[in-house]
Parts: structure tokens; sequence; C-alpha cells
């Protein structure tokens, strides 16, 4: 297997750019939050009766 | 929060020949909180700490706080023997959250959303299958109390684990007898017979197909297989990472509306191991357990199962097959098209 890239990880093209922010939890752990800019994507997808919901739900609290 | 104390260890057992990992401080984990305390949540303003110190993520991964495989193990409790040695729990244990919406389910997601959850998930096959003391990559979910679910949020875990595990080693050593008898890949053979019979086929497209196996042992038990040969999800297309997205969130809609519950089930996503060994006859897939067999009824593991590792199903596969064919959405591909 190739090796991992954090910022540029191998086969981005395909999954879309995605930006990966890693940070220490208060007890040590690690956290990585996963980022795409393209984040309208994610609402304008839906479709389904749950997708629309969801959708609607994401618009008003400008969360997925 | 306060840090728990570990306590990770394997234990070989010579009778079955595997590795049981004892995890005690797991005991402690939080069970079923009320949504205003769910760890799983961002961080709100004013609100108490969770997990995840940001008011707002798209997908967050972090290290689970209760581990039954850390990088840095503690000693084992006990001393083994030669017969059953004793290990410290080398691995890694990590939470995958979906998304910040508490009450959102992945058959909820929107298509693109999945998309990234998939490229989550092979990105950190790649970080973690980079590891030396890894030796293969697990990432599942459990869905539903039924299956113990102790949080709701929407969420999954990844296990990387330093041996490869039981299940995806006997498919491993199947799987390199079948290349070696045949020449061909065990996968790309059942899609093909699959394909050819039709009857236990779920849904297809994108490079995917969606069958309750032949073999099932779950009444409703599905496996999504690429109709490529690839070991990995970093190696797939763009074209068959959307038609993974399509053809899982079509199986767990369908799940849905199969009893108008919210199905439970076990996801686990199979990959090629990351041991370095020759495993290239290994074939990426996801295979879905749902427990139920009615609304109503669930599916026990009990003796035959549990006692001597052999499954009974009440159903056909045929049958259950075609009722879940039966059930919306019909088509992946019109996933977003489908009012």
């Amino acid at each position: 297997m190739p090796d991992p890239q954090q910022e540029t990880p191998p086969g981005a093209a395909m999954f879309g750019e995605f930006r990966v922010e890693t940070e220490t939890m208060p007890d040590g752990r690690r956290i990585h939050y996963y980022a795409w800019p393209d984040d309208t994507e994610t609402a304008a997808s839906a479709g389904d009766p749950a997708d629309v919901q969801a959708a609607h739900d994401a618009a008003d609290s400008d969360r997925v | 929060m306060p840090r728990i104390p570990i306590v990770s260890e394997r234990r070989w057992n010579p009778v079955l020949g595997e590795w049981t990992m004892t995890a005690t401080h797991r005991q402690d984990r939080t069970f079923l909180p009320p949504a205003e305390y769910c760890p799983l949540c961002p961080t709100r303003p004013g609100g108490a700490p969770t997990e995840i110190g940001r008011p707002d993520f798209q997908i967050a991964v972090f290290d689970n706080r209760f581990p039954s495989l850390r990088p840095d193990p503690a000693p084992p409790a006990v001393t083994g023997t030669e017969l059953t040695p004793v290990e410290p729990s080398f691995g890694a244990c990590e939470v995958v959250v979906y998304t910040p919406r508490h009450d959102a389910t992945l058959a909820m997601l929107p298509v693109a959303h999945v998309r990234r959850l998939i490229a989550v998930w092979a990105h950190r096959t790649l970080v973690l299958g980079a590891r030396d003391e890894v030796a293969s990559v697990f990432a599942f979910e459990n869905k539903g109390e039924q299956i113990g679910v102790t949080l709701h949020h929407p969420h999954g875990q990844i296990y990387a684990y330093p041996t490869i595990p039981p299940v995806l080693e006997r498919e491993t050593r199947n799987a390199t007898a079948h290349a070696e008898r045949t020449g061909g890949c065990l996968w790309c053979d059942l899609n093909r017979q699959e394909i050819d019979d039709g009857r236990r086929v779920v849904a297809r497209g994108g490079g995917w197909l969606a069958t309750v196996p032949f073999f099932a042992r779950w009444p409703y038990e599905v496996h999504l297989t690429s109709e490529r040969h690839v070991g990995w999800l970093h190696e797939l297309t763009q074209t068959e990472v959307d038609g993974l997205a399509r053809v899982l969130l079509t199986v767990v809609r369908k799940y849905n509306a199969l009893f108008d519950i919210e199905l439970p089930y076990i996801m686990a996503i199979h990959q090629r191991p990351t041991d370095g060994g020759d495993r290239d006859a290994y074939h990426l897939h996801v295979e879905f357990y749902p427990p139920n067999r009615t609304a109503t009824k669930l599916k026990y593991l009990a003796g035959s199962e549990a006692g001597a590792g052999a499954f009974i199903n009440d159903t056909l596969p045929e049958e259950t097959a075609a009722t879940l064919r039966d059930r919306p959405p019909h088509d992946p591909a019109a996933l977003d098209l489908e009012a």
C-alpha cells in the first residue's frame, strides 16, 4: 500500500479534495477533522424525503 | 475528561487458534446518555465539553476513550505461558463521527456525504495500515441498541489489529486457495454466479453488486462487492466511490423500509490485510448483518451458532432478496431524484 500523506492523501482526486486537521484532545488523545471545501454539495445532493429533511435541517443549522 | 486506566491485552486460545482481547476498562464506557450529554455532538458555546472540541465539523475521527487496542498498551495484567501466551494489545481503536447531527442516521445522509465518509474510511486505512504493528484495518458500524450500541449519535469505528482477525484470515486463506486452484478471484467468481442467477441480487450499480449471499447466515444479510477486483477502498475509481455510496445507501434505506422500523445492523467493511503479505487474492467487500428475522423477532446466536459455530438460517436467501428488492429505493443511480 502507498504511504499515507495526511494533507494530500493518495486517491484524493477520486474522493474529492479534502483537508485533515489533527488536534490533541485534553487527555492526550488525537482527533482528526476531515473537511471538504464544497460543503454546499452535501445539501444540494439531497433527494429522497429523508435527504430533503436532512438538507433543510442542514441549511437551517449550517451543518451537514 | 479524565483518562480511564487502561488494561488491554491479548490472550492466546490454543484450542481455537485465535486471540481474545481483554479490555476491562470498557466496562466503564458511557452508556446511552441523554442527547444533551452526547459525547459525540460538537461542543456548543456555553455547553458541556464533549469529545469534539469544535462547535461544528463535517466528519471527525478520534482515538477511542475505551480502546481494546492501542499504540502504547500497558504490560499485561497476567503472565502468559508457552501454551497460553499473553501480549499487550498493540493497534488502534478510532471512532468515526459521521455528522454533527445527533438525530441523523447513515440512511439519512446524502449521497455526497457518504462519498466523504468512504474517503475517510479509505484515508484512515492508509494511515493505520502503514504502521508496522498493524496487520489489518477493519471499519465497522454497530447500529441499534439490539446490537449493543451505547451511543445513538451516528458513528462507526475502526479497529487496527496487530494480526489478521479470524474471519478475515479465513477469508484470505480461502481466497488464496481458490486462486491457486482456479486462477480466479473468489469474489469475482461469486459475483458472476450471482449476476447470472439473479435471484439473490438486491441492487446493482456504479461497479457494485449487493446480494443476499447464497450462503447467508442471517435472514437479511447483504454483501456489497465491487465488480472490479480491488483490495482496498483507496483503489476505487471516482465512479466506484459514487457507486458504493449509492448502493450502500440503497441497502440501508431498504432495511428501514423492510418492517417500517429503523433496522439494527452490523456493517463490516472487509479490506485486504495490510501486513505486507501476498494478499492479492483478497477482494474488497462490505457485509451487513441485521439481527431481525421479523419486525419484532431477533435471531440469536444460540447453541449451534455460539457453541458449534454452525449457523442456521430460518429463511431462504432467494426469498429475502426478493423482499428487499421490492422495497424502496429501487435504483441506486436515482437516489437523488426519487421523491
